[in-house]
């Protein structure tokens, strides 16, 4: 049986380095109204993808139960 | 800041139509008899069916009906998760489970057979059909709505594209590969609309601040102006609690097979029972992601609810996403919406084919041919239901929300069944012809009462509060014809009934089970934690 965390890992690791490397080669900067904050959206959402896609990966090849 | 789309959300976008059809490439191999073609071999772990079990009903109802509704009605919308489906969802779990899964069927008309007799399942069998091609024609008329006018594509265009990708993996790959999406697409949900939720709690300083944005303070509360129908939403306490509460979200969350189908996939029991409880932890969270949007939209984006099709409230969620994403992010959040889309189409395409390979064709048109040719029809069950849809996606166009056409769908066909479930499942003097007449009075009346209703006759404050009086008197309805006509005709003898009713149960030896993998526990927190909720934003 296909290991679903797998497509789910990978896609998401994808995404997360399209995201980081959009983030860098044109970065957008989003600033809140009213606040004096501002933020490279694909740049933070990216690595959180690109960590969350890693670790799902980690859990398939360390994962000892899987037939 | 507003945002337009660029070629690399295109991109984005395309690397999710390879990654889905890939998997239906790659579960194909493993679809060799029609078992694991409908149910899916019986092989799936709990965590993966539960965010199926989510997933299947995370349609475009759900991420852009919410939010529309947030926009239009105010909070009172999380009374669909908090008042509707979690308790709904519990019951299933610990009350409703055991029969489904115990009783081995392979979908819920089937049980219907088992329970009372063939005329019943037939009559749920094809009303069940009818209403999952109208559903999933939701789904692609949402789809092609936001493609048309955030992307400029051509309406018939986006229709066609968006159910020939659903096509090529629901026919690949079976409820396997359907679960694989939904599961996937799950977390696309989260990752792809969570930042709208997150940024706009930065920008308004939390709850407390949107809250001191609206004009109407109603919209800030679940129960607060509930007492009389003088509420954004037109209903008061008992056409909530009774309609949406009662008698929808359990008719749905209980009996629609499109759900329960992700249950029976599960590998035991206790798998299949903690399904929908795995299902429930995330509904309590998630209207921040689908009502929360809808919210913002409503004090951020001027103009929302106009008759202007760019501002119409279904679009209130894909213009928030405008709003708050630069590309690239713009690109996971649509990938995000076209998923939750294909997934809630592809939901309803297994669950019919299921059911009408199953239930209708083989019980009725071509018994006792070999599974391989089962099998063979599941798939062409599968392209004729998306072609139906196609269709039924223009017949959704005429409709001015999708949710009051959905709500409508349900109160017809879900609502009178749900009092059949109760009784067939926990009064063993329900009988056969009971249950049939039961159903036929209590659709028989929704059609009525929906009748008088377009005519004028009948007049509600909103539509959603019609929908959900049709369905509690459709329920009340059929709850009482099935107990009459059950007193005056012949029940199904006891031996008959063994683990499908209440009482007859031949209970297995009570598996030890530690407290996070047991269902009742489970249930209990997940109902606290909904109290909570309630209380918090009353």
């Amino acid at each position: 049986m296909l290991d679903v965390r797998k497509p789910i890992g990978w896609l998401f690791t994808i995404y997360g380095v399209v995201l980081i490397g959009w983030g860098m080669i044109q970065p957008q900067i989003t600033q809140i109204e009213g606040h004096n904050i501002d933020f490279n959206l694909n740049l933070i959402w990216g690595s959180l993808m690109l960590v969350f896609g890693i670790l799902m990966n980690v859990l398939v090849y360390t994962d000892k139960t899987k037939s | 800041m507003q945002h337009g789309i660029g070629p690399i959300d295109y991109a984005i976008i395309g690397i999710y139509f390879v990654f889905v059809i890939g998997v239906g490439v790659l579960l194909k191999k493993r679809m060799v008899s029609s078992e694991d073609f409908f149910l899916a071999g019986h092989r799936i772990p709990s965590w993966v069916t539960g965010l199926a079990f989510l997933s299947a009903n995370l349609g475009a109802i759900e991420v852009m009906g919410m939010a529309a509704n947030a926009a239009q009605y105010g909070i009172m919308t999380a009374h669909f998760y908090w008042l509707g489906a979690i308790p709904a969802m519990v019951f299933l779990a610990i009350f409703m489970m055991p029969f489904y899964y115990g009783s081995k069927v392979r979908s819920v008309p089937e049980y219907l057979k088992m329970r009372f007799n063939e005329p019943t399942r037939a009559l749920n069998a094809i009303s069940f059909a009818v209403m999952t091609v109208l559903m999933s024609g939701i789904n692609l008329y949402a789809m092609a709505l936001v493609f048309q006018l955030l992307l400029g594509w051509d309406m018939t265009a986006s229709i066609f594209v968006s159910a020939a990708v659903v096509l090529a993996y629901t026919a690949l790959g079976g409820l396997t590969s359907s679960i694989y999406n939904e599961v996937l697409q799950f977390f696309l949900i989260v990752f792809g609309l969570l930042p709208v939720s997150i940024i706009g709690l930065i920008q308004f300083d939390g709850w407390n601040g949107l809250v001191s944005k609206f004009k109407d303070p109603g919209f800030a509360h679940l129960w607060l102006q509930a007492g009389t129908a003088a509420n954004p939403m037109g209903v008061d306490w008992i056409g909530l609690v009774s309609g949406l509460g009662f008698v929808l979200s359990f008719g749905y969350w209980c009996t629609d097979f499109l759900v329960i189908q992700r249950a029976l996939a599960a590998e035991d029991l206790p798998a299949a029972q903690r399904t929908p409880l795995i299902a429930a932890f995330p509904k309590v969270l998630f209207p921040l992601l689908t009502v929360f949007p809808g919210l913002l939209a409503l004090v951020i984006i001027p103009g929302l609810g106009s008759n202007s099709t760019t501002l119409r409230w279904d679009m209130a969620l894909p213009l928030m996403l405008m709003k708050y994403y630069p590309t690239g992010m713009l690109g996971i959040g649509l990938t995000a919406m076209l998923a939750s889309f294909m997934s809630g189409m592809a939901g309803n395409v297994t669950a019919f084919n299921t059911v009408w390979t199953y239930d209708l064709y083989q019980s009725y048109i071509a018994k006792d041919k070999t599974d391989s040719h089962y099998l063979w029809m599941g798939r062409v069950a599968t392209a004729v239901g998306i072609l139906i849809s196609i269709g039924t996606a223009y017949l959704c166009m005429g409709f001015p929300s999708i949710m009051d056409y959905m709500q409508l769908i349900f109160s017809f066909f879900n609502a009178p069944l749900f009092a059949t479930f109760l009784l067939g499942m926990f009064w063993k003097r329900a009988s056969p012809w009971g249950a049939f007449w039961g159903l036929v009075l209590g659709t028989l009346t929704s059609a009525i009462h929906f009748y008088f209703t377009n005519i004028g006759t009948i007049h509600f404050t909103s539509v959603m509060a019609g929908n959900f009086w049709r369905s509690t008197i459709a329920w009340s309805v059929c709850f009482v014809a099935t107990i009459a006509i059950s007193m005056l005709t012949k029940p199904k003898p006891e031996s008959e009934l063994i683990g499908l009713c209440w009482g007859t149960t031949l209970n297995p030896e009570p598996v030890v089970l530690s407290w996070y993998k047991n269902p009742k526990v489970l249930g209990v927190i997940v109902l606290i934690l909904t109290v909570i909720c309630n209380i918090y934003f009353w």
